[in-house]
């Protein structure tokens, strides 16, 4: 049994889980108007964008440091300072090969990429900066959070679209079960760049009024940035030193269907076996919350509707942190803690934010905010994660009530 | 225990298109390293990569048809996607199953690429900087997990799928994770490897970091300057011991791996090597092996002053005295360094050093340096009972990964 025993995240509603515990609680999405000058990307409509607000490294990690990491790179590692410091552990007093970093990440540092490709355009083959290179290399994120607390143990990052966190969390829980590691700091990072901006916006897929998965009246999604990384150890480990637990991993599965890529499986059924594989190692026949994939695209919401009714009937109660925070590639680590969070700290699954009709009937979509049984002293919920070109991934989670 | 046996392989690279002609050329020490046509490489110092020159998509994409459903789109695949499907389908071919009588739920898909369709991306880039707006369909095929989504695609295969990217390990790691999918029963058969094409970024980036040779690049030599960049792609088909579908002998088999971190510097090695010595030695402890059973060690090689000194060093720390005695050979002195592939194409060198009983050499090599003062098997190939060995592969951040192939037991 692997536990989460430290979270720090870095989201639109700002540095910290606290922001992000607030701002759900607020009922108000995190995104909104850039606050960054974005005059150098085409982007439509109104421009929504969920940046992280009032994010500044400096109060994380020592200014000479922050200067040379990418955006990506510094939501990374000072989400991990945020993780390590809130699980207790001393990282100077661990044998450095006994603790890990397994990442996820979809593009990485898009703006440091593209920023040295632009160089070479501008410049030429002699005017590119050697300095940004390090930074265009998917593992930087993982590779900065190891040399930040001096981590020597297994190291590595999955890049698979939007299942990458899902991956890393999967694989970090399988080294600690194999006995490779007695800790290990998952999670995902992704920044917002200009040229990612561009890109989304050729490819129409922007929402220009905000993000609304699930209902009719969908435009698309909004694009997000953070960081997030947890902290997991063995239970029987983590309940020694007197760690507070957050979570219990239940069970994960991964499945995928012969899809295009771009475009969700829309069958489903590769959604309903990575659910059905979650449930059945977490030997579980419902859960308390399923924190859904929904990106406020027709073909993912529509397909993951479905895929829900097919294993739960109308029973279990979705919500969606998406509507909250926008969408990116590594966000999956993210939305979970973001779920649980809400479960262990407030008691409560939230609604699906400004959720008006739903498209689809049937599924238990949650317009108000679901209180749960404190006196249970657990609650499960169910992460959804389903990648374009076909991929899928669930992970159950068993909650402690705080 | 469920072990995991190499039954099918395929293979890209600038010595040779399929697994036979890229044999050849390791056994006979060619040289694949020359001029660049994908690109203009005129204005770099360091101007020479090893190119994939004779890859031909057209015959990988007739065999491809047999497997692919209909509506494969075959106009959108990056020069990635295309290295990696040409070998993928070698692969499934040489494994003689036939996988339309296999759940395709039971069948994974855990590859590794660094850059992925990073060309692409830098056609789509070049377009808008020059005309102001860039066509989106360039962007299918960007991100590292396009070529492991289109071979779990076109072969219909419905497990798990994964890539690592973790520059010039991600394709080890995907081969060690790969292991443990078979070993925990995840999945009957992985398709496992890795894809790298050349692309302009990251010609450039090392270009900038001054680690290119101007010449053929030479691993060990007392005179190396630097990495030459290759391209390429080494796919496997690995299935359980315990369910084995196909009939063929196994060419090897896939032990343990280990996977460690410098937490030293965003590009350099950490001098003394120990956390790759570290990653050796877990390696074999995870294999039921020690230092006297490695019969030969693809290192990782890539001809910069710093890596071979501290790979060395790792392989002095792992081995003690008997670090002499091991012939040391680094294959990117022929096939260059394919970055996210390296490590696949060095792993399928690795399996048929042991299943061919020879060692390629490190092409290139003419001044010893009393630095680096292994075994590194010279310019001609060797005839030799290999019963392990080890590929090593350290890139980027410190990420280090040394994996185990063995003779089939």
């Amino acid at each position: 049994m692997i536990a989460i025993t430290g979270i720090g995240m870095m989201t639109p509603y700002g540095p910290g889980k606290q922001s992000l515990i607030n701002g759900i609680k607020s009922g108000m999405p995190a995104y909104g108007r850039p606050q960054t000058d974005r005059s150098g990307a085409e982007h439509p409509g109104a421009g929504m964008l969920g940046e992280v607000k009032d994010f500044n490294p400096k109060s994380f990690i020592p200014a000479m440091r922050a200067r040379r990491l990418s955006r990506c790179t510094l939501l990374a590692v000072c989400s991990a300072v945020e993780a390590v410091a809130d699980s207790g552990i001393d990282t100077s007093k661990i044998d450095p090969f006994r603790m890990g970093v397994i990442f996820g990440t979809g593009l990485a540092s898009t703006g440091s990429t593209d920023g040295f490709y632009v160089g070479l355009l501008e410049n030429g083959p002699e005017g590119t900066n050697p300095m940004v290179f390090p930074e265009t290399v998917p593992n930087a994120s993982a590779s900065q959070i190891a040399i930040t607390f001096g981590i020597k143990g297994p190291n590595t990052t999955f890049s698979h679209d939007e299942i990458s966190t899902e991956l890393a969390l999967a694989y970090a829980a399988d080294l600690l079960n194999d006995g490779r590691a007695d800790a290990v700091i998952t999670g995902g990072a992704e920044e917002i760049s200009d040229a990612e901006l561009t890109a989304f916006s050729a490819m129409r897929v922007v929402s220009p009024q905000g993000m609304r998965p699930f209902d009719k009246l969908r435009s698309g999604f909004v694009p997000s940035e953070g960081g997030t990384c947890i902290v997991l150890e063995r239970l029987s480990d983590a309940a020694r030193r007197g760690a507070r637990i957050y979570a219990v991993i239940a069970g994960a599965g991964f499945a995928s269907a012969p899809t295009k890529r771009l475009h969700y499986d829309q069958t489903g059924a590769s959604m309903a076996s990575a659910m059905r594989l979650a449930t059945a190692r977490a030997g579980l026949n419902n859960v308390d919350c399923i924190s859904a994939s929904a990106n406020a695209t027709r073909e993912l919401d529509c397909a993951e509707a479905r895929a829900i009714k097919e294993v739960f009937g109308g029973a279990a109660p979705v919500t969606s942190i998406r509507s909250y925070t926008g969408f990116h590639f590594a966000d999956g680590s993210m939305r979970m803690a973001a779920t649980l969070l809400c479960m262990r700290e407030l008691g409560m699954v939230p609604p699906i934010c400004a959720l008006g009709e739903a498209e689809e009937e049937g599924v238990r979509f949650l317009k108000e905010s679901l209180t749960l049984d404190a006196k249970a002293g657990h609650s499960h919920m169910m992460l959804n994660s389903f990648s374009n070109g076909g991929s899928a991934a669930s992970i159950a989670l068993k909650v402690l009530m705080k | 225990m469920r072990r995991s046996v190499i039954t099918g392989i395929g293979v890209v690279s600038a010595i040779g298109i399929g697994l036979e002609a890229y044999w050849k050329g390791l056994e006979q020490g060619v040289c694949g390293i020359g001029p660049v046509s994908v690109f203009d490489t005129s204005g770099f110092r360091g101007k020479l990569g090893a190119e994939a020159r004779g890859f031909d998509f057209e015959a990988s994409r007739k065999a491809i048809m047999r497997h692919a459903p209909e509506g494969f789109r075959f106009d959108r695949l990056s020069r990635c996607d295309r290295l990696g499907l040409a070998a993928a389908v070698e692969a499934v071919e040489d494994s003689g199953i036939d996988f339309k009588r296999i759940d395709p739920e039971r069948v994974a898909v855990v590859l590794g690429s660094g850059g992925g369709g990073l060309m692409s991306g830098e056609i789509f880039r070049r377009i808008i900087y020059q005309k102001g707006r860039g066509h989106p369909a360039l962007l299918t095929s960007f991100t590292a997990a396009s070529f492991t989504d289109l071979i779990g695609q076109a072969f219909g295969f419905r497990g798990l799928r994964s890539t690592i990217s973790t520059a010039c390990s991600s394709s080890s790691t995907a081969i060690g994770i790969a292991g443990d999918i078979i070993r925990r029963g995840e999945a009957d058969i992985v398709i496992t490897g890795g894809s790298e094409a050349l692309a302009e970024t990251t010609f450039s980036g090392f270009n900038s970091l001054r680690a290119v040779d101007e010449v053929p690049c030479r691993p060990f030599d007392k005179d190396r300057k630097g990495i030459s960049l290759g391209e390429g792609a080494a796919i496997f088909v690995i299935e359980s011991s315990e369910e084995r579908k196909s009939s063929k002998r196994p060419y090897a088999e896939l032990g343990g791996y280990g996977l460690t971190a410098d937490a030293y510097h965003a590009t350099a090695p950490s001098p003394e090597g120990i956390a790759v010595s570290r990653a050796i030695l877990d390696a074999m402890e995870r294999s039921g092996l020690a230092v006297g059973d490695i019969g030969y060690i693809n290192a990782h090689g890539t001809g910069t002053e710093a890596n071979d000194l501290a790979e060395t060093n790792a392989i002095k720390a792992a081995f003690g005295r008997r670090a002499y005695a091991i012939p040391v050979s680094s294959t990117k002195s022929m096939i260059g360094h394919c970055l996210g592939a390296a490590g696949a194409m060095e792993a399928a060198a690795a399996i048929m050093a042991i299943h061919m009983g020879v060692i390629p050499p490190t092409a290139n090599y003419k001044t010893p340096d009393p630095a680096c003062d292994l075994d590194y098997v010279p310019v001609e190939s060797r005839r030799a009972k290999v019963n392990a060995a080890l590929s090593n592969s350290l890139a980027f951040g410190g990420n280090n990964t040394s994996i185990l192939l063995r003779a089939p037991q």
